[in-house]
């Protein structure tokens, strides 16, 4: 336990620190070319981009 | 001072104690009484043999302040050699009795005679309530006086078969009661268990410790004629032969067979005559017993050695299944005992483990008691590991052991053996070696605990924990699920640094269900993370009552995600009958601690505990395993 519960705490600070979510039910994806900028940069929709689907 | 001439041979004798009633002519042993101004002889007694005490008629010392003189010697056989009992006169009048029992010494007083006690209601290991206090019967026994020196307080009567009963109490206390020929009304005779040192007798006037049978040192086996060399010969009472099994008394001064016995297995693995050294004393190796008890038909053989060291006595070593024991003798008043159940002594309590008859089968080498082979005894242990409490009793006896568990290095290392078996299984007063192993895993875990607590305030006290949207939607009734129509853009927002997301839905639902799934998009990079949340409300009433399955909310957690400038593109799906408004929110928190994780190593910081506790407590249950006491 000695070892052990360092590796736990420092696996525990490792994670929340970089956010790892490892079972969320997300998905990475980019938009597609498509999707247009305003001159503001916005991104306008024109759906188009159907969220992976 | 009384002096005057003994009415047998007239020769000198005289009264110096002002208790003594009669002296015994050192000249022809006639037990010499003063009857006013004259003496008259009572008879003859025996003249005393030299024994091993270090008490002689004579001797001066000083006790509890105040001083006393040694003036009268009787020696008495209870069956088992002679037993020396010393009378004491002291400057304050007080009288009272010494006697000597492997390095301890009894100092007891006269406190009258108790009526209503009965000879037959006391049997050893019962206990007895007497004189304000609590006692424990250890012997119950008989013997004659068969020799006198000096002066006594009364007539003695060589012939008379005295019946007697030891009880000790806590702290040293120790009562006999002496029924004399009778059966009822003794009298008592109170006192403590002392050093000799406490005496406070001037080494001078103690006697040179006399080797006693001197000429047994080297005899012989009176069966095989092997020489049988004895380490202890004023101690011992009994001989087992090592080469032929015969077993031998001592006890008349010269050597007699008794009986033949089976030679044991193999030889004792501590030889008789080795020494060693524990707790910084050094013992020798004087005998050796195998002795066994037979439970559902199946024998389980244990070994004891008994060890001895002149100054402290007797001590055994206990060898059962390669473990060993380093047993004492204990005051059976010391422990505070409910039979077969526990045992209270020196502040701890021991749980009784076992009732057995043990049979003594096998005897080699030298014993301080007429050791028997077929002998049975009663034997009870109580265990607090490593420590134990071992009481044997007989018809007429009970005696109580203390022992402690020892590794079998040490007693490798002590008698320099050169080997010593492995141990198998587990034995009552065996140490749990898990128990350390949990205690250290507990208290490791518990640091690692506090540390991960202290790790996670930091990290929510350092987390940004920032509502960066809380949208509500609304779908109009027309959209069909799943598609633009049913779509929301949220305004964009910033993220100020890189974090974690924390999101939350929630429907206005009655037995109905919705799916969200939302698009966070950075505005800079292009870069999509998208998630699928879907919620779910039932409710209803049957026979069993009402009833409600599901929730109307529901959260999830992303993973980081760098700072930027994001939207978030929600779509709705749902069970488009009946076409209705719908509404929901949705609620994004940045950079908010994962509670999640903590659970998570909270779990795995407990799992080195537990798994501990299990190990300790399965090496628990196979040692009760075979307790027949334990419930």
């Amino acid at each position: 336990m000695k070892w052990f519960g360092g590796l736990v705490v420092l696996f525990y600070s490792a994670v929340v620190w970089s956010g790892w979510s490892p079972f969320t039910r997300e998905e990475r994806d980019r938009v597609p070319g498509n999707v247009r900028r305003s001159p503001g940069g916005v991104l306008l929709w024109t759906g188009g981009y159907m969220g992976g689907k | 001072m009384t002096q005057g001439r003994c009415p047998s041979c007239g020769a000198d004798v005289e009264f110096t104690a002002g208790s003594a009633q009669v002296v015994v002519c050192s000249h022809c042993q006639t037990v010499v009484a003063r009857k006013d101004a004259d003496f008259e002889a009572l008879g003859k007694i025996g003249r005393v043999v030299v024994t091993d005490s270090p008490l002689q008629v004579g001797a001066e010392g000083r006790y509890d302040g105040s001083a006393f003189q040694v003036v009268g010697h009787l020696q008495k056989d209870h069956g088992a050699g002679p037993w020396d009992e010393w009378y004491v006169e002291f400057a304050d009048g007080r009288t009272g009795w010494v006697s000597e029992s492997e390095g301890t010494v009894h100092l007891l007083f006269s406190g009258g005679v108790e009526e209503g006690l009965s000879l037959s209601d006391l049997h050893p290991g019962e206990k007895l309530r007497l004189r304000n206090r609590h006692w424990v019967v250890e012997e119950r026994g008989h013997g004659k006086v068969i020799a006198a020196e000096g002066q006594l307080p009364s007539d003695v009567d060589p012939r008379a078969d005295s019946w007697y009963v030891d009880a000790t109490s806590s702290k040293g206390a120790i009562i006999t009661l002496d029924f004399g020929v009778h059966a009822s009304d003794p009298e008592v005779f109170i006192g403590a268990r002392l050093k000799l040192e406490q005496l406070g007798i001037p080494p001078d006037q103690l006697r040179p410790r006399v080797r006693r049978k001197v000429d047994l040192k080297q005899a012989r086996c009176t069966e095989c004629n092997g020489p049988l060399e004895l380490r202890a010969p004023d101690k011992s009472l009994r001989v087992g032969c090592p080469f032929c099994g015969a077993l031998l008394d001592v006890s008349k001064g010269k050597l007699s067979f008794l009986r033949l016995l089976e030679k044991p297995e193999h030889a004792p693995l501590i030889p008789l005559g080795a020494k060693g050294t524990l707790r910084d004393t050094e013992w020798m190796c004087l005998g050796f017993l195998v002795r066994s008890c037979t439970v559902e038909g199946i024998r389980y053989p244990w070994e004891e050695y008994l060890l001895f060291n002149r100054s402290k006595g007797f001590v055994w070593l206990m060898n059962s299944q390669g473990h060993w024991v380093f047993l004492e003798p204990l005051a059976a008043g010391d422990v505070q005992l409910v039979p077969h159940v526990s045992a209270f002594f020196d502040g701890r309590r021991y749980k009784a483990y076992q009732n057995v008859h043990a049979v003594t089968e096998n005897v080699q080498g030298e014993f301080y008691w007429e050791v028997t082979a077929g002998e049975y005894a009663e034997a009870t242990e109580y265990v607090a590991p490593p420590y134990s409490i071992n009481v044997d009793s007989t018809e007429n006896e009970v005696s109580y052991t203390f022992g402690e568990y020892l590794a079998p290095e040490v007693v490798k290392e002590a008698f320099k053996l050169e080997a010593v078996p492995s141990p198998e299984g587990i034995v009552p007063s065996q140490p749990n070696p898990h128990k350390a192993k949990m205690l250290s895993t507990v208290l490791w875990s518990i640091g690692w605990l506090m540390l991960l607590l202290l790790v996670a305030g930091l990290f929510s006290a350092t987390s940004l924990n920032k509502v960066v949207l809380d949208q509500q939607v609304t779908v109009p009734a027309e959209a069909t699920p799943g598609t633009p129509s049913a779509m929301k853009f949220s305004e964009p927002f910033d993220l100020e640094r890189r974090g974690n997301m924390k999101v939350y839905v929630a429907a206005g639902l009655m037995n109905d269900w919705m799916g969200i799934q939302g698009d966070l998009v950075n505005q800079e990079t292009g870069e999509v993370v998208g998630f699928y949340e879907e919620v779910s409300l039932y409710q209803g009433s049957d026979s069993d009552g009402s009833w409600s399955e599901g929730s109307a909310n529901g959260s999830l957690h992303l993973s980081a995600l760098p700072a930027g400038k994001y939207v978030l593109r929600t779509t709705a799906s749902y069970d488009p009958t009946p076409a209705r408004v719908r509404n929901y929110t949705v609620r994004l928190t940045h950079d908010s601690p994962n509670g999640g994780w903590l659970c998570v190593a909270f779990v795995l910081l407990l799992l080195g505990p537990v798994f501990a506790f299990f190990r300790s407590h399965n090496f628990e249950t196979r040692r009760w395993a075979d307790s027949n006491l334990s419930e």
